[in-house]
Formats: C-alpha cells, sequence, structure tokens
C-alpha cells in the first residue's frame, strides 16, 4: 500500500513517540542498566522511591524496578503479539471458510461462533488456570488467550468477505474455473489485508490488558509479564510505595495507547468518514 | 386568511429570488451548484422548476429554507426575498419561525424524510405544537383531521402508525399533510412523486392540485418529469448548469422552446404513436459543478452551437412577453442550424 | 472494546450485515432466550470438564488434612457417585447446577457454593449497575455534545482524550486513585463496602456506605463512560446525515428538539444494543475492581478462589456469570425492542 495517506500517518507525532517507545522496549532489555536476574547483593535497602541511580525506584528485593518495567513489557508484548497472531490466523481461516461454504454451514458455523463468544473468556481462562496443577507457563497462556479470542476477528471476516463475494469481478474470477482456495489466497485476502491489520493492532492492546488482567489475579505463574509486576504491587506492604504500581501500569497504558492510536488511524486511512459540521442554520 | 388577497394588495411577488449562488467547499474543489439563479413565484401561483439531476434545482429549494447542508453555503449577494424579508440574511430564529408556518416544504423520499421511531400522528402534530400553543391532545386532533383532508383513511387508527407500517404513496401524503397543515402561503414540492408508482403519481398529484385550489397557497414545483409539470403549472423555469436557461408560460414552452436544452428535453419525450428507431437524447452527460464549461454551459452538447459560443456566456433574453432564455440564437437566429461547425464544435 | 467498532462499516465505505449477530437486530426474544440458555449449558458444561479434569476431588482435602480412613474416604467417593460413568455424573451435575445445588467448597469449609455465591452476588450487582447506569449515561451524553460539535477543536480534543481513557486498565485506575486518595489523602477508605461499626445511626451507616462507594464505582465508571462515549460519538455522526433532520428543520422545530427528540432518539439505538455485548466486559472490570478495592462481592470470592485452588467455587461463578452475561445481553435486546418500533412487527 504505497498511499500518500498511509505515508503522512507515520509522520504523526503521536504515532511516532508511540511506537519509537515500543521500539525501545523491544531491545531494551538486553542494555537494562541493572540486571534483574542476580539482585547485586542482599540489600539491606528496600523499595527506595525514584532517584537519579534507580528511575522507577526499587522493588522489595531492592531490584531496579526500571529494569524489571522493561522486561515486562516485552514480556507481555511477546504474549500479547503472539496471542493475536494465533487469533486472527484461526477467525480468518474460519470466518472465510463460513463465507465462502455459505448456506447452512454458514448459519450453523456462526451460530457456534455467537454462542461462544457470549461466554465470558475471562473468567473462563481464570477457571482453567485453576485447574491446572502447576501455574501456567509462557507458551501454554499464549496458546490459551489465542484459542479462546478468535470468535469476533471470525465473525468481521466472514462479514467481509460475504460482501466481497457479492461483487461481480468475484464472479468473473469464479467463472474462470479456479478453485475455492485459490480464490481465498489470492483474490480475496489481499483486500482483507487492512482490516487485518487494523484488528492486530487493535487485538494487541486489548490482549495485553486481559493478560495483565489475568496476571493481576494470579492466574499465571511468575513470568514477569506487566500484569506480574503489577499484581506484586498490589500487595498491602507495596501499595504505599507508590512506584511499584505507577509505572508498570504506566508501561501497559503507553503500549495500548499506542496501539489504539495506531489502530484508529489506520481505520481512517483505509475507511475514511466524510464528516461535516452538524448543520445550524 | 386568504393569501392572494394580502399578496395583491403589494407589487412585490410573494417570493423573489436574486442572484442566488450556493456554493459547496469539496474536496475537488469549489462546486458552484447554484451560480447566480434569480426567479419571482406570485402569490398562487404554481410554478414549475425543471432540470436533470445534477442541475441545482434541488439545491436551489432547499437554500430557500437555508436548509443547505454543509459543506454548503449560501453566498453573500445572494437574495431570497419572501413577504419583503430577505430570508438569506434573516436571524435564525425569525426563520424558524417561518418554516412549516409561512413557507412549507415537501421532501422527494418520504420513507428516509420520516422519523422512523415517532409515530405518523405526532410528526404532524409536530407542526402545530412547534408553531401554536396547541395543547398535545389539541395538536393531535388537528394532525387526525388533517391526515383524513390528505385522503389517508381511518387517520385516527393511521396516526398511531409508524412510518414503516405505510404504504409510499401514503407516506407522501402524510408529508403532504405535515406541511400545509398550517396552510402555508408557499410550498416547496422538491420531486414529490419521483419515488412513487405512477398510479400513485396521479395520485399525489390531484391532491396537490386540490389543497391549492382550496388554499391559495402558492406552489414551487420541482420535477425533472415535463409531463408533471405540464399538468401543474402555470409557468416553467428551465435549469441546467447551476443557471436558469429558459423561463416561459407553460403553453409557450411547450410550443415554442427557445433554448436547445429544452428543446432536447421536449425532443427526448417518446410519443405515443411515434414510430422511432431509437429514442432521441441530448449527446454528452451532464458536467461536474466543480468544472462547469466555459462560455455558454451547454455549448459541448448543443447541436447548433458556433463560435460565440464556446466562448462568451450569453444572458437571458427576452423572447416574447414573460419568455425568456440564455441563448445567442435568439440573437443570432438564422444560426439555428445543425452543421458542420456545431459538430466540430461538439467534439472538441 | 475496540474491536467491535470495526463492525460498523466495511473498508468499502458500505454498512453491511456481518453475520448472525447484525447490528440492526431482529430479536426474536424467545430465540434469544434460547441461545442464552445454551450459553450457561455450554458454561456448565465447561466446567464440568474442567472438574473432572483435576486430580482430586472434593473430598481430597479431607485425606490430607484430617485423619479420615481411605475407606472412609471411598466409600463417600462412591456414595456421591464418582464411580459412575462420567455421562452419569454430567447428567447429575447438571441437574445440580439447575436446582441450584453446587458443591461444598474447599475454601471455606462448612460454606456450600451456592449460598457463597448467593451473599457475594448482590454486592458485585450493585456495583455493577450504578456503574453501568453512569456509563451508559455519561458516555451518551459526551458522545451526543461530540455529535453536535463535529469537526470541532471540542471534537477533535476529546476524541483523543476518549481514545486514551480506553487505553488504561480499569484495575490499574483503581489503584491509582486509592494511591491518590486514600493513602495520600485520607479522604476516601482504602476498601471494603463498609467500615462495619454496629455504633453508627442508619443516616450515618448510608453515608458510610456511599463513602465506600465511590471510588471502585468511579473507577469503573470512567472507562467504560469513555467507551461509550466513542460508540455514541460514532452514531450521531450517521444520524447527522439523514434525511427525517432536514424534514423536522423544514418544519420550524428548534435545534435543540430536533437533537433531542428526533436526532437523540435514533443514535441512542445501537447503544442499547452495544451496552447488552459490554456486559460480560463490565463483569470482567468488576471483578478486577473487587479485587483492588477488597470489595465483599464475587470478584473477591473468585480472586480467593483461584489462589486456594478451590475449582469447585470458580465453576459455580463462570456459571453465575455467564448467566449474568446472558441475562444483560437479553435485556438489552428487549429495550432495544421496546424503543425501536421497526423491530415490533
Amino acid at each position: 500500500m504505497r498511499r500518500p495517506e498511509l505515508r503522512a500517518l507515520f509522520f504523526r507525532r503521536s504515532v511516532l513517540l508511540l511506537w519509537g517507545f515500543m521500539l525501545t522496549i523491544l531491545v531494551a532489555p538486553f542494555f537494562a542498566p541493572h540486571d534483574i536476574r542476580s539482585p547485586e547483593q542482599v540489600s539491606t535497602t528496600q523499595y527506595q522511591p525514584p532517584s537519579p541511580n534507580h528511575v522507577m525506584g526499587t522493588d522489595n528485593l531492592d531490584v531496579d524496578l526500571f529494569s524489571k518495567v522493561l522486561k515486562g513489557s516485552q514480556v507481555s508484548l511477546i504474549i500479547a503479539s503472539t496471542a493475536t497472531a494465533i487469533t486472527l490466523a484461526i477467525g480468518l481461516a474460519y470466518g472465510m471458510i463460513c463465507a465462502i461454504a455459505g448456506g447452512w454451514y454458514d448459519a450453523v458455523l456462526m451460530r457456534i461462533t455467537d454462542i461462544s463468544f457470549s461466554i465470558p473468556r475471562f473468567l473462563i481462562l481464570l477457571a482453567i488456570s485453576s485447574v491446572v496443577t502447576e501455574p501456567l507457563s509462557v507458551p501454554q497462556l499464549i496458546l490459551l488467550i489465542g484459542m479462546t479470542g478468535w470468535f469476533d476477528v471470525a465473525r468481521i471476516t466472514r462479514g467481509e468477505v460475504a460482501g466481497l463475494l457479492k461483487r461481480d469481478w468475484v464472479l468473473a474470477v469464479q467463472a474462470t474455473g479456479v478453485g475455492h482456495l485459490r480464490l481465498a489466497a489470492r483474490h480475496i485476502f489481499p483486500h482483507l489485508v487492512p482490516i487485518l491489520v487494523v484488528m492486530a493492532t487493535l487485538g494487541i492492546g486489548h490482549t495485553v490488558v486481559l493478560e495483565a488482567g489475568l496476571m493481576f489475579l494470579g492466574a499465571g505463574g511468575l513470568n514477569g509479564s506487566l500484569g506480574n509486576l503489577l499484581q506484586d504491587g498490589s500487595g498491602i506492604s507495596s501499595m504505599t510505595h507508590w512506584w511499584m504500581v505507577f509505572f508498570p501500569g504506566l508501561a501497559i497504558v503507553l503500549i495500548v495507547l499506542a496501539c489504539n492510536a495506531l489502530g484508529d488511524a489506520l481505520r481512517d486511512v483505509f475507511a475514511p468518514e466524510q464528516v461535516h459540521a452538524w448543520p445550524t442554520t | 386568511m386568504n393569501s392572494t388577497t394580502a399578496n395583491s394588495m403589494t407589487s412585490e411577488p410573494l417570493l423573489s429570488v436574486n442572484s442566488l449562488r450556493v456554493y459547496f467547499n469539496t474536496p475537488e474543489g469549489i462546486a458552484r451548484a447554484v451560480d447566480g439563479v434569480s426567479f419571482t413565484v406570485a402569490a398562487g401561483e404554481t410554478v414549475g422548476l425543471v432540470g436533470e439531476s445534477g442541475c441545482g434545482k434541488s439545491v436551489t429549494a432547499l437554500s430557500l429554507l437555508r436548509l443547505v447542508p454543509p459543506p454548503g453555503r449560501i453566498e453573500s449577494g445572494s437574495s431570497i426575498r419572501f413577504n419583503g424579508k430577505d430570508l438569506a440574511l434573516l436571524p435564525t430564529e425569525e426563520l424558524r419561525q417561518l418554516r412549516g408556518n409561512r413557507l412549507a416544504m415537501i421532501f422527494q423520499e418520504p420513507m428516509t424524510a420520516l422519523n422512523p421511531v415517532l409515530t405518523v400522528g405526532d410528526q404532524v402534530a409536530e407542526v402545530v405544537r412547534v408553531h401554536t400553543k396547541a395543547s398535545r391532545s389539541e395538536a393531535w386532533a388537528r394532525a387526525v383531521k388533517m391526515l383524513a383532508q390528505v385522503g389517508i383513511p381511518d387517520p385516527s387508527e393511521r396516526a398511531k402508525q409508524y412510518p414503516h407500517e405505510l404504504s409510499g404513496g401514503m407516506r407522501q401524503r402524510v408529508m403532504i399533510a405535515m406541511a400545509l397543515i398550517l396552510e402555508p402561503q408557499l410550498v416547496i414540492a422538491d420531486e414529490p412523486t419521483t419515488a412513487l408508482d405512477v398510479t400513485i403519481q396521479a395520485q399525489i398529484l390531484e391532491l396537490l392540485r386540490d389543497m391549492r385550489d382550496r388554499t391559495g397557497l402558492a406552489l414551487l414545483l420541482i420535477t425533472h418529469d415535463l409531463g408533471v409539470v405540464a399538468e401543474m403549472a402555470s409557468r416553467v423555469i428551465v435549469m441546467y448548469a447551476g443557471e436558469v436557461v429558459e423561463e416561459a408560460p407553460v403553453h409557450a414552452l411547450f410550443e415554442n422552446p427557445s433554448h436547445p436544452y429544452t428543446e432536447g428535453l421536449l425532443a427526448a419525450i417518446p410519443r405515443l404513436g411515434e414510430e422511432a428507431a431509437r429514442l432521441k437524447t441530448i449527446r454528452g452527460t451532464v458536467p461536474p459543478p466543480t468544472a462547469w464549461p466555459s462560455g455558454c454551459r451547454f455549448h459541448d452538447r448543443c447541436p447548433y452551437a458556433f463560435d460565440r459560443c464556446a466562448n462568451e456566456a450569453p444572458m437571458l433574453l427576452q423572447v416574447a412577453s414573460g419568455h425568456r432564455a440564455r441563448c445567442h440564437l435568439i440573437e443570432e437566429p438564422e444560426r439555428r442550424v445543425r452543421g458542420v461547425e456545431a459538430t466540430a464544435s461538439v467534439l472538441s | 472494546m475496540p474491536i467491535g467498532q470495526l463492525i460498523r462499516r466495511n473498508f468499502h465505505g458500505e454498512r453491511h450485515d456481518n453475520g448472525s449477530i447484525p447490528l440492526i437486530s431482529v430479536p426474536r426474544i424467545l430465540s434469544r432466550l434460547a441461545q442464552g440458555l445454551l450459553v450457561v449449558f455450554i458454561s456448565a458444561s465447561i466446567a464440568f470438564l474442567l472438574m473432572k479434569s483435576v486430580k482430586g476431588d472434593e473430598f481430597t482435602h479431607l485425606l490430607e488434612s484430617t485423619n479420615t480412613s481411605a475407606t472412609l474416604i471411598a466409600t463417600l467417593r462412591e456414595e456421591s457417585g464418582h464411580n459412575a460413568p462420567l455421562l452419569t455424573q454430567y447428567g447429575s451435575w447438571l441437574s445440580r447446577v439447575v436446582r441450584g445445588d453446587l458443591l461444598p467448597s474447599s475454601s471455606h469449609p462448612g460454606d456450600s457454593v451456592a449460598s457463597l455465591i448467593r451473599s457475594a452476588l448482590p454486592n458485585t450487582l450493585l456495583l455493577m449497575t450504578l456503574a453501568l447506569v453512569s456509563s451508559m449515561a455519561g458516555g451518551i451524553a459526551l458522545g451526543a455534545w461530540q455529535g453536535v460539535k463535529a469537526g470541532t477543536r471540542f471534537d477533535r480534543a476529546s476524541n483523543r482524550i476518549t481514545l486514551s481513557i480506553i487505553s488504561v486498565p480499569d484495575f490499574w485506575v483503581a489503584m491509582i486513585l486509592i494511591l491518590l486518595f486514600a493513602l495520600h489523602q485520607t479522604w476516601f477508605p482504602t476498601g471494603y463496602m463498609s467500615s462495619n461499626r454496629s455504633d453508627l445511626s442508619t443516616w450515618e451507616m448510608l453515608r458510610d456506605r456511599l463513602h465506600h462507594l465511590v471510588l471502585p464505582w468511579f473507577s469503573l465508571t470512567l472507562i467504560n463512560a469513555a467507551a461509550f462515549a466513542r460508540y455514541q460519538r460514532a452514531a450521531m455522526r450517521d444520524v447527522a446525515s439523514q434525511h427525517f433532520l432536514r424534514t423536522a428543520r423544514a418544519k420550524g422545530v428548534p435545534e435543540s428538539i430536533v437533537i433531542w427528540n428526533h436526532a437523540l432518539r435514533v443514535a441512542v439505538l445501537p447503544l442499547v444494543t452495544i451496552a447488552g455485548m459490554f456486559f460480560p466486559a463490565l463483569l470482567v472490570g468488576t471483578i478486577l475492581i473487587e479485587k483492588v478495592f477488597s470489595w465483599p462481592g464475587m470478584g473477591s470470592l473468585l480472586t480467593k478462589a483461584v489462589s486456594s485452588r478451590d475449582y469447585a467455587l470458580v465453576c459455580g461463578i463462570i456459571i453465575v456469570g455467564s448467566a449474568m452475561a446472558a441475562l444483560g445481553s437479553l435485556l438489552a435486546d428487549i429495550g432495544r425492542e421496546l424503543l425501536d418500533p421497526r423491530l415490533r412487527s
């Protein structure tokens, strides 16, 4: 897509700033000021407030919070992006199959999706985590989140593809005798890319919050993600040290904001709304 | 109050539009949808405003009530005098008091023009409640009475129904009821029958005629259908490319069309009993309002166009009493030949 | 809920029906009811599967914590049907769910899951309902205002603000509010529903309760209101170009009534449906905030259950949670049908 609006988008201040920040997060742990794996020494100091040495303060083991937040952001982003990728893949395939199959299959499969969509995903995930004997590992978490989130992706994809299939050019392509798979892959899929990109962006933000919430309630193990950090910070003793709560949350906010802002902007590029003022005379 | 007596005492016509210009700021440039239109409507008169889609007639109608949606605006220098006041300059509140009251509008698509979540009776009664001190029940009673007058059977029951429960013809009757309930002096009907079946069209036109005869209202009828004009109007204004290109009493227009565009429109009407291999059309298409052609705006579609037409925009010239047209042929009638030159300029 | 906004139009600018839950639904209340029951049924089944996959059952803790003999445990197991074929167990489980007679909870010995939920549910409902009402009211008001001022600086600025607000996790807002207003300034209590003092008069008790309500309610409302505002803004923009508004103005209706009685009446309709879809998200938000504020509702119950592996309680809460979500959806559909005459015939 070489549209000029797309290019203009990337020069928007907000998008640049926020995604610059995200990039920093991804590479920064390799340059973290303090090693978080082993605290420098068994220290008598705990919970130091932010200072020039420790920009975000330290936790109860005198580990630099800034490094933890950086690492945590990395973990959260990895979980969120992988899970979202799984979600999109499943939803895309399901939706396309539904739309192309049409008729009875479509109706039944869509009903299944709708019903699955209505089941509170968060609760189910929480339940699964309470049932397993060991805390959920990162791969397990990614798989679970990914496999429970594709219902609305499927619904949206199916709608788009169903709309596309009604168009004349699709009929023309089908008249050339092309098989379903080729039709789907080469002709229909390119039209879905914009909407998939928007869903991916917004989905990553959404998943980060979801994962944080799950961690916060203790659904997963100690994987160092931002949700974990928030869980640590919410303990009664640590709440009085405000930086323990503030900075991990701030990281989440910035990540999600970046995703939402980009997704919103992308949506405006791909489907611009002609807005006029509310008529007043 | 009989509006005709009130106005025959003054020399000024009921509605007098002068140099109306309505421009739209679009991403593709300024669209000059209405570009210097002037006309009058006398009290009790029925005037037809005719043209193809894209000529600016609907925008003209909307601008009379200042309902042009943004990004459109009425340019300064335009004057819309109604009952001695300039509507283009009137403060919003005064204009609001005139709308629906002295000056009303009937829209084209009754399904979209009616609020889907309010009952039909409420919507008619709303006009009464907004302009008079009538109570809810009084307004409702008047609404029901009006619905009966416009020919809706079982009006007290129908009034409680919603627009989607009525047929197209009935919805249009409701729109007419809404417009006429306070007996306005001028009614603007924007393509009132276009969205309806042919049989229903006839009924609606008859209804309009009835109401007109009963209340003596002036009617500005906007349409692309010359048949409707022939039936209803006493005077016709033809618009093209944002301008008035011809105006004449209705008989004169049909018997002696002066502007080539009017000629084309009349020729395009197929006649029963006439044998023809092809329907006659006007070659070319309506130009976009962001780029009106130079000189005479019709020159690239005109079968008689000659060199002057591409360079010099004609003025509205007198053809006969009450009959004017915007064409150089009126000054140079000998040029009225379909010639080689004409073809050449058409193709350029 | 950001993805939900994609449902509005596809990228060719057309509005269309994208599946079996179109935006303007034609709800048959019965079919919705059936679907809701199906949802609850499936949740119960999932709960059953989860329980069966756990190594151990409600008698395990007895074995470990007290000195009950293994044979006694075996007998108990036999009697409660643990050795029966799976399908029979499934059947009896379902009948227990329907009767509301769930298993005893392992983290609260002596209490059944049902009774625990019964005492926690009203507290959660209180918080949820208040938050729903206020966020809908606030969101609709803001969104409508933005719609009327479309294209102005206010519209653009407030849009950026709502975007920022929905990017914030609600439980974090809750914690920040506690830090600011309950710890740093002690204007508000840090948690719980009331101070549990018995020496207060009725009026003081009410005041005390309200005092405890403020922070949790505000955390829940803020983000949901921003979300509703975004939907309402979009709905208003859609309505703005509708012809019936022009007709109303042509009748001489004052602009304020055009906005209130014509535009809003129609623009609000999709919001009612959306509110139904919001229920699960609102429920989750409430649960998280309850943990932060130690509010004695389903959320706190759930957190304790998760951490102590009391899966019976967790499953019970899932079922109730699904039922609530389904009920909310159903109510929204009924509401929509009441308000929109086009759906009634």
